[in-house]
């Protein structure tokens, strides 16, 4: 039977008079890496922070493995944290930091061997503030281990990282949830959910717009793949115009939806015969991030650095 | 089960360690101040002392007497004229010794009856003490030259401590007060709003370790530091400059509840104002009266009428008499008042700075 850590009824969250989470429910099931996705300002941190015990809901009901959030601290044994825009003690230790927040619980950790799972066993003796970005990340998420938690949040864990680092990141992620850990990740990157996720909620101005497994997303809500035809023109669009209507030009490319048996063989065929010239045929198929755009109609901004709710 | 208050003493000692600039102001501030006004202030150091001489008698017996004391290399004598009033000299002067050869002393020494010389003095002093033991050397040989073994000549000694206080004396307690309150108030506010704007509170509140075990820590930890500080400045105000304390039970809890009222009222600071630097210049504005207008460089009764009522109001001027009264002149009323006013002080602020110290967000 499958199980469900977190369950999540009619959540709401209201700031003066301002409702930052309008009433959602969700579930997640044990072992799952299950996301929180959606722009800024949409809601994830503050409905993270109210299953985390950080915040008090307006209004709803949260169960976590078992408990009401009013139990706390049966709760806060058993989860792990690592919060937007982490930071630790600038002036301990890369160990230093990892043993304190191990010393705040009961029972024991083998802290050595955390700091090699996060590779920073080279530089246990580096004061917590000379780190790089994606370090100090890294020792968050040690951090978020100490107890032996079954469920791991990590909330917008590669925001503000380079390329390398944020990979680093992922391969934690997917390291946590091949040992059996629930993961909840709450992240603005689309293509980090779609990479990583087994179970996706999109949100915007605090509610749930959609929800299932990547897959079962882009399927749904995606749209049929794109036909891109670099170079194509104004000439290569009067020779599409008329059997397919539908045909755009974006600057100098033609956009062809590909759908209803279209083959973009027959595109190229007609695209040859009329002589147009073009430099490349590229086939898109729908992200989440089409998927967004579909459903609320509004270009999805992704902003690098700074992003709080 | 381990310890949460523990493990966050232990981090706090680390940071603390490592933190060129608390140690600077926590230890080094209050050391600095001790001996730049120590040595302005405590007078003379080893070498030789004035010994102030009043001369009434005019014999060829006082004449020895000088000349005795004039032979020794510890003091230099100074005259001061027969018509003159000793108290005013004393009190004009600054003085912490003073000697009086009355009218009669060389008639009844030659009479082979006692003869008597007065001297006033502060015996927590050490060029008072030092004069005192040139003066009955001298009066010792004198006993022996003119009747062999008997002592004819007697010193009566009279105390001047209570006029003449020393300066360093009455500055020490206040340097203890104002170190506490430095140090603890801005420890607290750095902390908290650094705590609070770097999002490590948002970490801890994901622990089990409750807000009270941290406040627990983080006072114990001020508790400390202060009985640290105490020790090195009172160490250092004793060796040098023979500062004269003592250290009492009343003293004690006026430190403890001191370091438990600025430790409170740096949290409610910083519990009103989250931006850093403000809270910091706030934290300022309302250390740096209290270090001037609390009578630790001045006393209160030098100071304008309506200065006197600013300072009543300041809780600093309650620490620093206290410890004054404790310390120095063994007032236990006076200190046992001050301690009340600080205790009731510190139970308000801990009331407010716990209000206002929140972890949990809205």
């Amino acid at each position: 039977m499958v199980e469900v850590v977190i369950e999540v009824e009619g959540l709401r969250k209201e700031y003066d008079g301002l409702v930052a989470v309008d009433g959602i429910d969700f579930s997640v099931r044990r072992g799952q890496v299950f996301s929180l996705l959606g722009p800024n300002g949409a809601g994830k941190t503050t409905t993270v922070e109210m299953l985390e015990c950080l915040r008090s809901p307006s209004a709803g009901r949260v169960s976590i493995l078992g408990h009401d959030i009013s139990q706390e601290r049966s709760i806060k044994d058993r989860i792990g944290v690592l919060p937007q825009g982490f930071n630790a003690f600038d002036l301990l230790t890369v160990r230093e930091n990892v043993e304190y927040f191990a010393g705040m619980f009961d029972g024991s950790v083998d802290v050595d061997g955390l700091l090699r799972w996060v590779k920073l066993d080279g530089r246990q003796k580096e004061l917590f503030k000379n780190l790089s970005g994606g370090m100090k990340q890294r020792v968050g998420i040690a951090i978020s281990l100490v107890n032996d938690p079954d469920i791991v949040f990590l909330d917008e864990p590669t925001t503000g990282l380079d390329p390398s680092a944020r990979r680093d990141v992922w391969r934690m992620v997917e390291s946590l949830s091949g040992q059996g850990k629930t993961v909840f990740l709450t992240t603005h990157y689309m293509e980090e959910a779609e990479v990583l996720s087994d179970y996706i909620c999109i949100m915007n101005n605090g509610r749930i717009i959609c929800r299932g497994t990547p897959r079962e997303i882009i399927t749904e809500h995606g749209g049929s793949p794109v036909a891109f035809v670099r170079g194509a023109g104004e000439k290569g669009l009067r020779l599409l115009q008329e059997a397919y209507p539908d045909a755009a030009l974006v600057e100098d490319d033609l956009k062809v939806p590909v759908h209803n048996g279209r083959r973009v063989s027959e595109i190229l065929n007609m695209l040859d015969t009329g002589e147009a010239h073009y430099d490349e045929i590229v086939i898109k198929k729908s992200t989440l991030e089409d998927v967004f755009l579909r459903i609320t109609g509004k270009e999805y901004i992704q902003e690098v650095e700074g992003d709080e709710e | 089960m381990r310890s949460r208050v523990l493990v966050d003493l232990k981090a706090t000692v680390l940071e603390f360690k490592r933190s060129p600039s608390a140690v600077f102001w926590t230890l080094a501030f209050p050391i600095l101040l001790i001996l730049i006004f120590g040595a302005i202030y405590s007078g003379g150091g080893p070498g030789t002392y004035n010994l102030h001489v009043q001369d009434l008698d005019g014999s060829f017996e006082s004449q020895q007497l000088l000349e005795g004391l004039n032979a020794s290399d510890l003091v230099e004598v100074k005259m001061v004229g027969p018509d003159r009033d000793p108290e005013k000299v004393i009190s004009d002067g600054g003085l912490t010794s003073f000697l009086i050869i009355p009218s009669g002393f060389g008639a009844n020494l030659s009479a082979g009856e006692n003869a008597t010389l007065e001297f006033r003095m502060d015996a927590g002093s050490q060029a008072a003490l030092t004069n005192y033991n040139v003066v009955k050397s001298v009066a010792d040989s004198m006993n022996l030259a003119v009747q062999g073994s008997d002592e004819l000549i007697e010193i009566e000694d009279a105390s001047i401590v209570s006029q003449q206080l020393r300066f360093i004396d009455f500055f020490v307690p206040g340097v203890l007060a104002l170190t506490i309150m430095n140090s603890t108030v801005n420890y607290m506010v750095i902390t908290i709003t650094e705590y609070k704007n770097h999002g490590l509170f948002r970490k801890m509140m994901t622990t089990p370790l409750r807000r009270s075990e941290w406040l627990a820590s983080r006072i114990l930890w001020q508790v400390i530091l202060a009985f640290v500080s105490v020790a090195i400045i009172m160490g250092i105000g004793i060796m040098l400059f023979d500062v004269q304390l003592s250290i009492n039970i009343m003293a004690i809890l006026l430190l403890l509840a001191g370091t438990a009222l600025f430790t409170a009222l740096g949290m409610a600071i910083a519990g009103l104002i989250s931006d850093e630097q403000a809270a910091g210049a706030v934290a300022g504005a309302v250390v740096f009266p209290m270090m001037f207008l609390s009578g630790i460089f001045f006393q209160l009764e030098a100071m304008p009428g309506y200065l006197q009522t600013v300072a009543m109001a300041l809780p600093l001027t309650y620490l620093v008499e206290g410890l004054r009264d404790a310390m120095i002149y063994g007032n236990m009323a006076g200190a046992a008042y001050n301690l009340a006013v600080v205790s009731g002080l510190a139970v308000v602020f801990a009331v407010l700075g716990t209000a206002l110290t929140k972890w949990k967000q809205e």
